[in-house]
């Protein structure tokens, strides 16, 4: 019997951050138990606290329910397997020591797996409580070397731990020896049901995880199963019956719950002080180097304006105490500034004087009246975001200077937590379900990239697998089942934490599987939670593409440009955007980018900020873009709902884009304080993860209307808020792009050839493969020369073309011409970059005399020689392809034949025709400067009324037409309702194509999987932007060309 | 000659049905054959099963699961075409060489040519043939080229040159080399230098570039090891009723048969005896040795124990001998003292004379199986598996000394607490002074038989102690098996 003061505590549970082994997610099991009426639930994953903060987050919501932080260590025994100890932490000091010792248990073992020796947790434990189950017990109660010493330096805060699970005989023994043991070494014991999911239906779930983890199928797995379902959360009435004959085990739970205290709203983070001069507090070092940054950022003098702003943001940044962290921030800019990395800040950032001031960001925030409240509030109290780009191929010596400067112990980055998604979870599923592998890859490649909702039944048959297969049935379900569970870890694309205290005391530290990484147990959000101050230090494929091209223009063109020399509202870049001529420009050269522009015509910096924030899911939903536009070209008159908005909506003609014009609103006129308009703001901007807006969303609608705003006005808000939930752009991350955004047109309005150049040298980037690139810019005029070995380097380079001085141009309109564009090695596929230098470097010695003195003067080896044959990189020595390739063969003969002489380098080797250059020409290096397989087939294209991409100007909007290309992307956003939106490429240029989901639902498997298509459609014209409603598609039949399309969501 | 549908044909599928034959390759499962109707659908061969069924949903699969009697079927084909010339021989998996030379030809190659045919349609195979200077050069036209033709004598590389590089089987390796180099047609190899070939791409290049200029090749990869059908048959004069007269007739198949199983050099564990009835259907019948043999009489003794027992329905018309589990004859002679005998009889004999007498199911070894389902925690193995030696299993739960087959429905009365107090298995019901449990056990939901079980141990008043389980899905309980 329990008394009527009973704590019902499960004392032991696992959630599915235990990876693979835990079959509930923290959340569920925390709902779980309050709503079973337990008053406290260990959470204690294996080896990690990656799920913690998540239990902590959600039992916010649970009052009456405490979450008992702990982890399951595995520790090392004597003899035996290794065995479970879970150990939560009393205290802050507790929590330390935890993360002290799961660090210690990830050192010296593989990524994913942790282990201890008993040693290793003896000096820190003071502040922990420890759970031991039966399994310590070696042969019996008697002989338990280890348990002895847990006691020994435990003592009273050493608990045993009941794991009934209705298995009486197993139950029984351990009963037998738990009760030996506790009157043995004087130990409490707890009952638990050490569950591994929050209900019993998860039991399948939990086979198939415990297959996946072990690399078995579910009908070999055997005993590796659990024998019945009990690993569920149990509530007081199943537990009581469960432990039914020792009460006192329940009865212990409560005070065993009471010593564990520690929550991580207790956890204290303080940011390192060192970036400052001996004798200097960082106050007077920030304010020392903002004054030399304001000089150098305004060598005319400083307007009474900005001098006001600056004193503004460093009294509230001294109020608050951040400058240690903004001069940590300087440090790593300087940093990379020194090593001529280029690097821009971006977010919120941007919205600071302070920042601009100490070159951590590069837009000028007093000319775009910036919000400086959005970056740091007195109300929020919450460390500032600071988000810099780094060039993508040098962002890693960043990386390394920020370990180096504060040491390992101090300074980590932010884990990523890989979920499982559609693909991967019905690949894993389907193995441990024991589908055959044909049958689980056709299953996992029609997943669309899209669907976060799981397959769907309907469409195995289509893959050729049976959805009645009872088996098949049973994997689609298991698969939505398990969508979203944490399947392996990975690192943050930047996020670094950096603390003053030892952060392994903070949270535990692992080391990565990328060499000369550490990473912390949490991942963003968990690191937001918690307050910690996380910098950033992210890299942009864009910021390298621009340093080459600056590297470029310098060497060939004799222009010295950078960030902020690159000369400002150039009225001919600005033409060029208006044309949507941007293939390569970041972020507005995607489809739907280029559809905006025509309508936009942007002619300032500004626009490029409304552009780069418009074409978003937040103001696309929220029905921003046509009201936008038509005040933006006179159509409709800019009117504003309340004159309080005025001052608010001037910059955006009326109409709210930015995540800022929303947070001034509600304070205008929704009512909301400044700290609730910063709620608004988190939600929006982590509306899919938590929810929550929409509450906040109706109260601004219902004050937007009390202070007299039309309802459908403040609907259409509302709308647009709702939509931020998914993706919108604050106006100073806007801003920071639209710099980039500029710099990048204005390259590729003057130095085409160098642009590109830099481009192909910066891949993997951007939207589109180098051969469009390459055709893009063949179409602009510049010739692109073939790989050669005597020419070609690494990169693609420039070379002279022998018309026009290439000194000239590069201003006034006048585009900088006088230079080709050498392919480089890099272009072939498989040929590594060392090989690639490694010819370069060879032939200052002289140029290649043909393939056996290059085979001699590189070193290089046959399957290299033969990429190069293969990519026709030897014409140079008068031999074609298929020469050079059988020139090579012969440099390897066997030794039978070696010593004949034979001289055998005319053999007649077949012509290769047109279709087999290009087919090798796409093989080798994915473009071809020569041909188009759709060029191969015009003839019968013609015949059949095929247009040309480029004849399509010719025709009147609604006209029926039929046109045929290559499939080069398939995008399908989520805020465009089903719509997927296809660009195919033909011999003369690109066709974009609408689809709408009747017809892709219809021809799915043509639209999805078939390389290149013929499709008829209604053809749409919006400026000088032309685009086709596709009505019907078929495949195209030109051979076996290999393709290869982009595929985004 | 090719018989492009034989490995279909032999399961009896007819070229109109849509059928693919799959094999179970690297965890996938992929197209080997089709039948015409199948491919004119567009299931290939090298398609994964998945793939040919997303073209052709209503395609049946059928898996390859005996290569060496699909081996075995094609020498016994292998034997019709012995009345076109003694040598036949098959080349690879579908197609037989039968060689010409010296062999008188009526109606000359031609006419070989359409007898060869008419014959493997009689057979009810669809086939095609050449006849050409070279086997190998025959089977490629036969693949790839045009067909049903015969070569002029030193024309055979010229027939051959128009065809793709792959009638040539190259490796995938070499293959790819050649593609490189546009090699793409058998013509392109023979223009070249031999001695260049050799040199770039080996023997495997050099042979088929012997092959592309229309000459039989130096080297001739060896064929792949068959596994020998080895059989014999005869037609009764009249037919017999008794045993003793079956053996009589047994007698000279049994030598016949040793005699063909000592020129290969095999020896057999297994006969299986095939007998024609009048009127009936036939009768097969198996009978097993304890290790390999092929002395006739040891063949002879055995058959003879087998019928023993046997009452023909029928007159028997016809006897077929086959020799199954053919192996290589070791030779090995028993020892004087060998400790593997039962009453001087060798135990491998022994079980194999139980077996036969009781039945694959009634011999047996048992061994435990990782399985939550009490039914399914062991299995039968056949006695000559070897057991692989496998740590002793951990300590387990208590299991009754005796696990009955089929679970026997019982009734069971309870308090309203849930504790059991009596239980009816066949007639009375008895009185439970004591029950342990429940143990839960729940599993094979990805089975036909999923369980979700709890057991009790129940001691009853008679004596008896039962293992009982409350089946949780349909609340009927069950006896599962006692303690002695």
């Amino acid at each position: 019997m329990t008394s009527a003061a009973q704590r019902w505590v499960e004392p032991w549970a696992t959630t599915a951050f235990s990876l693979l082994e835990g079959a509930s997610m923290p959340e569920e099991l925390v709902a779980a138990a309050a709503e079973q009426g337990l008053d406290a639930i260990g959470v204690a994953d294996r080896d990690s606290v990656y799920g913690l903060v998540r239990a902590w987050k959600a039992a916010r919501s649970t009052p009456n329910l405490a979450v008992l932080h702990g982890a399951t260590l595995t520790v090392a025994a004597t003899a035996g397997p290794p065995r479970e100890l879970a150990l939560y932490a009393m205290d802050e000091a507790g929590w330390g020591d935890l993360c002290e010792l799961l660090t210690r248990a990830h050192a010296e073992t593989p990524k994913g797996e942790g282990l201890l020796r008993l040693g290793q947790l003896l000096d820190r434990q003071n502040g922990l409580v420890a759970l031991a189950g039966a399994d310590w017990a070696r042969d019996g109660a008697a002989h338990t070397p280890e348990l002895d010493t847990l006691r020994e330096t435990f003592g009273d805060r050493l608990y045993l731990c009941a794991a009934r699970a209705l298995r009486p005989d197993a139950d029984a023994q351990n009963t037998r020896l738990l009760d030996a043991l506790s009157r043995r070494l004087g130990c409490v014991v707890l009952a638990s049901a050490r569950p591994l999911m929050h209900s019993a239906a998860r039991k399948r779930a939990q086979d198939v995880l415990t297959c996946v983890r072990l690399g078995l199928t579910i009908d070999n797995a055997g005993h590796h199963l659990q024998p019945n379902a009990e690993r569920h959360l149990k509530g007081p009435a199943a537990l009581g019956q469960l432990y039914a004959d020792r009460p006192d085990w329940l009865q212990n739970g409560g005070a065993f719950a009471e010593r564990v205290n520690f929550r991580l709203d207790q956890l204290k983070y303080h940011y390192p002080r060192e970036i400052v001069p001996e004798g200097q507090s960082p106050m007077e070092t920030l304010r020392d180097r903002v004054r030399a940054g304001m000089a150098w950022r305004y060598p005319e003098g400083v307007s009474d304006g900005l001098v006001h702003q600056i004193q503004h943001e460093l009294a509230l940044i001294e109020e608050l105490d951040f400058p240690a962290y903004f001069l940590t921030v300087y440090d790593i800019v300087r940093f990379a500034r020194e090593r001529g990395i280029l690097c821009q800040g971006r977010g919120s950032a941007a919205n600071s004087l302070v920042c601009y001031a100490l070159g951590v960001t590069s837009v000028d925030p007093a000319q775009q009246r910036l919000l400086f409240e959005r970056f740091i509030s007195r109300e929020r109290a919450e460390p500032p975001d600071i988000d810099v780009d780094f060039e993508h191929e040098r962002r890693e010596e960043v990386i390394q200077y920020i370990y180096g400067r504060y040491g390992r112990h101090r300074a980590a980055m932010v884990n990523e937590i890989i979920s499982y998604r559609p693909r991967s979870a019905v690949r894993d599923v389907g193995r441990a379900m024991g589908l055959s592998l044909d049958q689980v890859d056709r299953l996992a490649k029609d997943q669309d990239w899209w669907d976060s909702k799981g397959p769907k039944p309907e469409r195995a048959a289509s893959c050729g697998v049976d959805p009645n297969d009872p088996r098949v049935r049973l994997t689609l379900e298991i698969t939505t089942e398990i969508l979203g569970f944490p399947r392996h870890l990975s690192i943050h694309v930047g996020g670094f934490v950096i603390s003053e205290e030892p952060l392994r005391e903070r949270c535990p530290i692992e080391p990565a599987v990328m060499e000369n990484r550490t990473v912390l147990q949490w991942d963003k959000d968990d690191i937001d939670a918690v307050n910690f101050v996380k910098v950033d230090v992210l890299a942009l494929g864009i910021l390298t593409a621009i340093r080459k091209c600056f590297d470029l223009c310098r060497e060939h063109h004799g222009h010295d440009l950078d960030l902020a020399s690159v000369p400002r509202e150039d009225p001919f870049v600005y033409d060029m955007l208006c044309r949507a001529d941007t293939l390569g420009v970041f972020q507005i050269e995607s489809r739907a980018q280029q559809a905006m522009l025509p309508r936009l015509k942007p002619r300032s910096f500004y626009d490029l900020v409304v552009e780069v924030a418009l074409v978003r899911p937040g103001p696309i939903q929220g029905g921003m873009v046509n009201p936008y536009l038509e005040r933006r070209s006179g159509k409709v008159p800019i009117i504003y709902a309340h004159p309080k908005l005025e001052p608010i909506l001037e910059r955006t003609l009326g109409v709210p884009i930015f995540q800022e014009q929303v947070m001034e609103m509600a304070m205008a006129v929704g009512g909301f304080a400044p700290g609730e308009a910063d709620e608004l703001r988190r939600a929006m901007g982590s509306a899919r993860k938590r929810g929550g807006l929409e509450r906040l969303v109706r109260r601004l609608v219902d004050n937007m209307e009390r202070e007299g705003i039309a309802r459908v006005y403040a609907e259409q808000v509302a709308k647009q808020i709702m939509g931020f939930g998914d993706y919108g752009f604050p106006e100073s991350h806007a801003a920071s792009f639209a710099l980039l955004v500029y710099v990048s047109s204005y390259l590729r309005r003057y130095f085409p050839a160098a642009f590109a150049a830099s481009l192909l040298n910066a891949q993997p980037m951007g939207f589109y493969p180098p051969r469009h690139i390459l055709d893009d810019l063949r179409r602009h005029g510049v010739e692109v020369r073939p790989l050669d070995i005597n020419r070609s380097c690494w990169d693609n380079t420039l070379e002279p073309d022998g018309r026009v001085s290439p000194l000239a141009g590069g201003k006034a309109g006048r585009v900088a011409e006088g230079v080709a564009l050498r392919v480089g090695f890099r272009q072939v596929s498989g040929l590594g970059e060392a090989s690639g230098r490694q010819i370069e470097e060879a032939r200052r010695r002289g140029a290649y005399t043909g393939v056996g003195d290059l085979a001699r003067r590189t070193g290089l080896r046959r399957d290299e020689l033969m990429l190069l044959a293969r990519a026709d990189a030897l014409r140079p020595f008068g031999l074609s392809r298929r020469q050079a390739a059988w020139a090579i063969s012969g440099l390897y003969a066997g030794p039978l034949f070696a010593g004949l002489g034979h001289d055998d380098d005319d053999a007649p080797l077949p012509e290769a025709t047109a279709f087999e250059e290009l087919q090798q020409d796409w093989l080798s290096t994915g473009l071809s400067l020569d041909a188009h397989p759709l060029g191969l087939v015009r003839p019968r294209l013609d015949e059949q009324g095929v247009t040309r991409a480029s004849d399509l100007g010719l025709y009147e909007s609604g006209d029926v037409v039929e046109v045929a290309g290559v499939v080069v992307l398939r995008q399908r956003p989520s805020t465009a309702s089903g719509v997927l939106f296809m660009t195919l490429e033909d011999e003369t240029g690109l066709v974009n194509l609408v689809v709408w989901p009747k017809l892709y639902e219809a021809e799915r498997r043509t639209i999805r999987h078939e390389p290149m298509l013929r499709a008829r459609g209604r053809l749409q014209r919006e400026g000088e932007a032309v685009s086709l409603l596709a009505q019907h598609f078929e495949p195209v039949d030109v051979g076996a060309v290999p393709t290869t399309s982009r595929d985004f969501r | 000659m090719r018989l492009p549908c034989f490995r279909l044909e032999r399961h009896g599928w007819s070229p109109e049905d849509l059928v693919m034959l799959l094999e179970e390759r690297q965890n996938k499962t992929i197209v080997v054959a089709v039948t015409p109707q199948a491919q004119a659908q567009g299931a290939r061969v090298g398609m994964t099963a998945s793939e040919a069924r997303a073209l052709v949903p209503e395609l049946r699969g059928e898996l390859v699961n005996d290569p060496a009697d699909e081996a075995a079927d094609l020498l016994s084909l292998a034997q019709a075409f012995t009345r076109l010339s003694p040598a036949v021989r098959p080349i690879g998996q579908d197609a037989l060489a039968v060689e010409l030379t010296g062999v008188p030809l009526k109606g000359g190659e031609s006419g070989v040519l359409r007898e060869a045919l008419r014959l493997a349609r009689s057979l009810g195979h669809v086939a095609v043939a050449v006849v050409s200077d070279e086997p190998l050069g025959g089977l490629a036209l036969c693949s790839f080229g045009e067909a049903d033709r015969v070569v002029p004598v030193g024309g055979l590389a010229e027939a051959l040159a128009p065809l793709p590089i792959d009638a040539l089987a190259p490796s995938p390796r070499l293959r790819e080399r050649l593609t490189l180099l546009g090699l793409r047609r058998v013509g392109g190899l023979a223009a070249l230098d031999a001695a260049s070939v050799a040199g770039r791409f080996g023997e495997e290049g050099l042979r088929m570039h012997t092959l592309a200029q229309g000459r039989a090749p130096v080297d001739p990869p060896a064929p792949p090891p068959l596994a020998e059908r080895v059989s014999a048959r005869v037609s009764l004069p009249s037919p017999v009723e008794s045993v003793e007269a079956l053996l009589f007739a047994l007698k000279p198949l049994c030598v016949r048969l040793g005699a063909r199983l000592a020129a290969l050099d095999l020896a057999t564990a297994r006969l299986q005896l095939h007998l024609e009835l009048e009127d009936h259907p036939p009768l097969s019948l198996v009978a097993r040795f304890g290790q390999p043999r092929r002395d006739p009489d040891d063949l002879l003794a055995l058959l003879r124990r087998r019928l023993e027992t046997l009452r023909l329905d029928a007159p028997a018309t016809a006897i077929h001998l086959d020799a199954l589990e053919v192996n290589k004859h070791t030779g090995q002679q028993r020892g004087l003292l060998d400790p593997h005998t039962v009453g001087g009889e060798p135990l491998g004999d022994l079980l194999a004379r139980l077996t036969d007498a009781l039945g694959e199911h009634a011999v047996f070894r048992p061994a435990l199986q990782a399985d939550h389902a009490p039914e399914r925690a062991w299995c039968a193995r056949p006695f000559h598996d070897r057991p692989r030696p496998e740590p002793p299993p951990p300590p387990g739960p208590s299991r009754p000394t005796l696990l009955w087959r089929e679970p026997r429905p019982l009734v069971v009365r309870r308090n309203p607490e849930g504790r059991i107090l009596s239980v009816q298995l066949e007639s009375n019901a008895v009185v439970v002074n004591a029950a342990i449990g429940p143990e839960r056990l729940c599993g094979g939901w990805w089975s036909p038989e999923p369980f979700d079980r709890d057991y009790h141990r129940v001691e009853l008043a008679d004596g008896r102690a039962l293992w009982i389980f409350e089946d949780r899905v349909t609340g009927e309980f069950f006896a599962h098996g006692a303690w002695d």
